[in-house]
């Protein structure tokens, strides 16, 4: 770690890849939100064209008439795709995976026809010149800096400064157009606003760390924090320390782990957080989730076991130990543990839950056959886990209506 | 009453052609309840749609209190319908009860305390405050459709408009819809609501708008919701109409007319 913030050449690659994540994963939580994080993928591609016209025209490689022709480019693209929508009847997403991979190929036979005694690779198109941002410098005030780190600076600041000026209308855009138009927001106009935003970000990343890391980033951190968030903001926020984390992580293990492309490993990492935000996200994880529910079925056996035990200890019988290979098993380790059973009877605070049980149990019961009206064979089995269910202000409340309902038994039908 | 909230005047709407709401003239009073009837496919989501300014009739106009809708400063709430709105969208309750305040906020300003306050205040008229932080997928249908009410109450609309708030609600949650509906009619606000079910059109609303492509009738309930303007909603009054919009098909299509005749 101490050697790579000694080296300025792996430093301006770690600060490539953490701009160019942070600024895709910021743009993308409004991609995500609108259900279009393909739009990603597809402006990554099809922005190819315009670079290489820009570049033809001009025959440099300054910044400005590349960018011009990336930003035209994603226009088109996304008028097109509109228009085969609309027009042509076209589902959504075909429509623009026919434009973009059209308009990708183009460039790429743009860039064989007419770059081939230049250093404009087709393959630095997928995964950039990461390994190179050192070496490759500009002068800015004075000061001689790595060109990608100064033009992705530039796209993050103008991504955040227009998330923050259009925040509130791009979130109602997104959440209900038909409330942005019904109270006068140029709602197309905001939305070409962001696509313009996403060509830029997706161009001024592109030369540093390639499509690979464009797509990936603004697809894969905005659905962690879409996993992680219920509110915007957070998700903006949540979203960008996911990309740097991938970013930082990545880059890392790609220089002294394997030794292969940072862009892949950054994000092949953001897969592997993706992957653990399904599984462990607190509230929506597939583990969390089962864990709790797991725990509830455990507090159901060991409740059931103490009412049973108490039931038995009553006609003087005891509870016999239970397959322990089991829920109803593990229960029964628990409470052995704990000292609520001993020899098959309830004690102590083993009792007095017994107790409570089955105090809810007979209510529930009762409810269940005076009020609802349901015959006794339905009262056993999987329906008296409600009994479970039943806290403290649910149990005045049935005992409150018992007492009603037999000041006024008509009432009870 | 005798004020007048919202005059369609002569509009026609149509995609590409195909006719959905022919020659529609009416007006709705203020303080008004009034239910929007008709089978599927009659243009009754286009007319809100019109209405709230999201379509653009290709023919006529429409007033609101008076002042022709374009030009018109009053905000027109919505309450969607609940499958156009993404429940999973990351904003609490009163989030979406803000979203009503941005518009008299204008560009560039971020919401304050003020507009907070106000969004917590129309959130208890329609008894949902203590639910403010909840995620809106989190809610049951009533408490969703109230959000929305909510909202619209925070753009301090006069005019409400409602995309089947009834459908597949059960029997409390459309009680504690109708509570809502009379509060906002007690205000003196015009309601107007896409409805499917006729037994209980008697008995929620004031007003009816019969639509089948044309306007069939409009006016007080008593008077409007008649056995007879039923069959005219929805009985074979229309083929004139129907046949319009096949010729038109068949022109989009490129088939002669003979040959679809033919069957």
């Amino acid at each position: 770690m101490i050697d790579i913030l000694m080296n300025p050449a792996m430093l301006d690659i770690l600060l490539v890849a953490i701009l160019a994540a942070v600024t895709c994963s910021i743009v993308g939580v409004h991609l995500t939100l609108r259900n279009r994080a393909m739009l990603g993928d597809a402006i990554a591609h099809g922005v190819v064209p315009g670079l290489i016209l820009g570049f033809i025209f001009t025959g440099s490689r300054e910044v400005a008439p590349m960018f011009i022709g990336a930003v035209i480019a994603a226009l088109i693209l996304s008028l097109i795709a509109d228009w085969l929508k609309e027009r042509a009847e076209m589902d959504g997403g075909a429509a623009l995976g026919v434009v973009f991979t059209t308009l990708f190929s183009g460039g790429i036979i743009l860039i064989e026809l007419y770059t081939r005694e230049i250093d404009l690779d087709a393959s630095c198109v997928l995964h950039g010149l990461i390994e190179f941002t050192h070496f490759q410098r500009m002068e800015l005030f004075g000061w001689s800096l790595p060109r990608s780190i100064v033009t992705i600076s530039i796209a993050l600041l103008l991504n955040l400064g227009a998330l923050l000026l259009f925040w509130k209308e791009w979130k109602v855009c997104a959440f209900d157009p038909s409330l942005a138009r019904s109270t006068g927001l140029p709602v197309r106009l905001l939305e070409r606003g962001l696509l313009v935003l996403v060509a830029i970000t997706s161009v001024s990343c592109f030369e540093a760390v390639g499509s690979i890391l464009v797509v990936a980033m603004i697809a894969v951190p905005p659905t962690i924090a879409g996993i992680l968030c219920d509110r915007f903001g957070s998700m903006i926020v949540v979203s960008a320390l996911t990309g740097l984390i991938s970013a930082v992580a990545g880059t890392l293990s790609a220089v002294y782990v394997v030794d292969s492309n940072v862009p892949g490993m950054i994000a092949l990492t953001s897969g592997f957080l993706l992957g653990t935000a399904v599984l462990l996200a607190p509230q929506r994880g597939i583990l969390p989730v089962a864990f709790r529910l797991y725990m509830w079925r455990l507090r159901v056996a060991r409740e059931d076991l103490l009412a049973d035990s108490l039931q038995l200890s009553e006609s003087d019988e005891r509870l016999t130990t239970p397959n322990l290979i089991s829920t109803t098993g593990f229960a029964w380790i628990q409470l052995v543990i704990v000292g609520f059973i001993r020899d098959g009877k309830p004690r102590g605070k083993g009792k007095r839950i017994a107790k409570t049980l089955l105090r809810k149990r007979s209510l529930w019961q009762r409810f269940a056959s005076e009020r609802l009206g349901l015959p006794p064979d339905h009262l056993e089995g999987p329906a008296h886990r409600i009994e479970h269910h039943l806290d403290e202000s649910l149990m005045v409340m049935l005992e409150e209506e018992e007492q009603t309902g037999k000041s006024n038994p008509e009432t009870g039908s | 009453m005798s004020e007048t909230a919202i005059e369609i005047h002569d509009l026609t709407m149509a995609y590409r052609e195909k006719p959905v709401l022919w020659d529609i003239d009416v007006e709705i009073p203020k303080g008004s309840l009034c239910a929007v009837v008709g089978p599927n496919g009659a243009g009754k989501s286009t007319l809100l749609g019109c209405v709230l300014g999201t379509h653009k009739p290709s023919n006529g106009w429409i007033k609101i209190f008076d002042v022709p809708s374009d030009r018109s400063d009053e905000l027109i709430g919505f309450v969607p319908q609940r499958e156009s709105v993404d429940w999973d969208f990351p904003v609490q309750v009163l989030d979406v009860v803000m979203m009503g305040t941005y518009r008299r906020l204008g560009w560039f300003r971020w919401p304050g305390k003020a507009q907070r306050d106000w969004a917590m205040e129309c959130l208890s008229a329609v008894g949902m405050a203590e639910l403010h932080s909840r995620q809106i997928g989190e809610l049951s249908g009533g408490q969703q459709q109230r959000v929305f009410i909510a909202r619209a109450l925070a753009q301090d609309a006069k005019i409400i408009l409602m995309d089947e708030p009834f459908a597949g609600v059960d029997a409390a949650t459309e009680e504690t819809i109708r509570t809502v509906l009379a509060d906002l009619k007690k205000d003196d606000r015009t309601v107007v609501i896409v409805h499917h079910d006729l037994q209980t059109i008697e008995d929620y609303f004031d007003h009816v708008l019969l639509l089948n492509l044309r306007l069939v009738a409009a006016g007080p309930t008593k008077t409007t919701f008649t056995r007879e303007n039923l069959l005219r909603t929805y009985g074979g009054q229309l083929t004139l109409l129907d046949e319009a919009a096949e010729a038109v098909r068949r022109i989009r299509s490129g088939r002669s007319i003979r040959k679809s005749g033919d069957r």
